[in-house]
């Protein structure tokens, strides 16, 4: 107030703008107020949709990373490697993966509840959206998969030409190869996974190619750092383990429900087949009792035919 | 993958004394006859050297043109060496070692300095038994067992995966029995109602 007076009595410009701004606040405070009582309808919908929206951006820019990941590990120079660069990208991509996954579920959760309050079509639409999200996140971690693959398969000539230039002191490798190899192998193994089962298959793809890493740089490792090493893979193979349990449990439970489909429909064929078998017995009961109003009937229609003929 | 001599030494960890070895075992059958003696006086002489070389409580590892020689210096006054291929694996080589020397104190532990002969068969045992690490190693065990369960379990969620799909299968002809059932029924209701005549 001092301030107005001494310094330009009728300059109020900067209370105006003040009080302008405080009334837009309390303007836009109140239209929010009615808007949230209109659009409450519509953001459950439009949350969905923004949601499905951002992960299929995520998806694809995921898929730019894998792409320039392909392109590293393709690289076969000897003594350029772009190791350092791989395992950030490779990290990145995992870290990714796995959160858009719980992000899928999480919609898919969101979608079960919003199935009561929708009509057939919308709901087909929303499952087919997150189908189609399913379906390309998991060709994005399939992709992703070969990548590391032809990665390890990579480190292993590169490993093989070093071995013919230089003296190896080499039981890191054939200590590692064994575990490396095994490894390799169940991967390969995997035939049919969704999305989630993937998760595994990653880590372990990651631990050979961290091996071979390791052993490229042809340390020492003291005694009780091997332990811990060996230890923490023990740990870490007995949580995957455990992981796999609770996953073929989901999927029992899961079909539990399509068994009990199948004893129902079982069920309700054999009543009907016991009706229907009554009523084919009835009706042969009444077959043969009818003969004699057959040939009644007959007797009738023979005089009716007469009489026409006559009549003729 | 193999162990060529194991020796076990006492040796107070100053360089006055020359360390005494205690029991040695060899594992030469890989070498010709003739040349048996000089590689065993070789693993002595590279054994001796390195139990000078360590300090107390340290474990160490040298190459040595194709052979690792570890090599652990106890508290107790005890020290162990083995002299193993390129290929062995030092923490097994080193698990070895300490077996060797917790058996021999278990045999003679407060006796150290006080007799002249200490004889020690389980050495040579110790020495065959170690010769396959993969056996002997529990940690790696272990680890194998670990992974041919998850070998095992992978294989068991395609089959279950592959159930479902039966399932699936099931749960549609199921339907499709009960649907032509239900025809079944009807056509014969059918003909009970209407058709008397013909």
């Amino acid at each position: 107030m001092n301030r107005m007076y001494t310094d330009d009595p009728k300059n109020r410009t900067e209370e105006f703008f003040s009080i302008a701004s405080s009334m837009k606040q309390n303007y836009s405070t109140n239209k929010t107020k009615n808007d949230n009582t209109i659009k409450n309808s519509k953001t459950k919908k439009n949350e969905f949709f923004q949601i499905t929206s951002q992960i299929g951006k995520q998806i694809h820019l995921t898929c730019l990373k894998l792409s320039d990941l392909s392109k590293l590990a393709k690289s076969t120079s000897l003594y350029n490697d772009p190791t350092h660069q791989i395992q950030i990208l490779t990290h990145e991509i995992k870290e990714e993966i796995q959160t858009l996954n719980r992000q899928l579920e999480s919609v898919e959760i969101l979608a079960s509840h919003n199935t009561g309050k929708q009509n057939r079509q919308t709901t087909q639409h929303t499952n087919q959206i997150v189908g189609s999200l399913k379906g390309q996140l998991a060709n994005t971690t399939q992709s992703f998969q070969g990548v590391l693959r032809e990665r390890t398969e990579n480190l292993k000539k590169q490993q093989e030409r070093r071995s013919k230039f230089m003296d190896n002191s080499s039981f890191f490798f054939s200590a590692n190869n064994n575990t490396s190899s095994r490894k390799i192998s169940y991967a390969m193994d995997e035939s049919k996974t969704n999305s989630t089962n993937l998760g595994f298959d990653i880590d372990i793809i990651e631990n050979t190619n961290n091996n071979f890493n390791s052993q490229n740089s042809l340390q020492t490792v003291s005694y009780r750092e091997s332990r811990v090493n060996v230890v923490e893979d023990i740990e870490k193979t007995i949580h995957e383990i455990g992981t796999i349990f609770s996953r073929l449990a989901n999927l029992i439970q899961n079909q539990d429900t399509q068994i009990e489909w199948i004893d129902q429909n079982v069920d309700e064929t054999l009543e009907n087949i016991e009706q229907g078998e009554r009523e084919l017995r009835k009706y042969s009961e009444s077959i043969g009792s009818n003969r004699w109003l057959i040939f009644k009937i007959f007797a009738i229609l023979i005089v009716f035919i007469l009489i026409f003929v006559l009549i003729m | 993958m193999k162990i060529l001599s194991l020796c076990l030494y006492q040796w107070r960890g100053n360089n006055i004394t020359e360390p005494k070895l205690l029991a040695s075992a060899y594992e030469l059958s890989s070498f010709g006859f003739f040349k048996r003696k000089t590689v065993q006086e070789w693993c002595v002489f590279i054994s001796d050297t390195l139990v000078k070389r360590t300090n107390e409580s340290q474990r160490q590892s040298v190459k040595e043109n194709d052979y690792l020689c570890h090599v652990h210096n106890r508290f107790d006054n005890l020290a162990c060496v083995a002299v193993c291929d390129s290929e062995y694996t030092p923490r097994v080589a080193f698990a070895l070692l300490n077996k060797v020397m917790d058996d021999f104190s278990e045999l003679y532990g407060n006796k150290l300095g006080k007799l002249e002969e200490y004889p020690f068969e389980q050495i040579g045992q110790l020495l065959t038994k170690f010769q396959d690490p993969n056996q002997v190693d529990k940690l790696s065990k272990i680890q194998r067992t670990l992974d041919e369960t998850t070998i095992v379990l992978q294989d068991t969620i395609e089959k279950v995966l592959e159930r479902g799909e039966k399932l699936e299968n099931l749960v549609d002809r199921s339907e499709v029995l009960s649907m032509q059932s239900k025809q079944f029924y009807k056509t014969a209701k059918k003909h009970n109602s209407c058709c008397i005549i013909c």
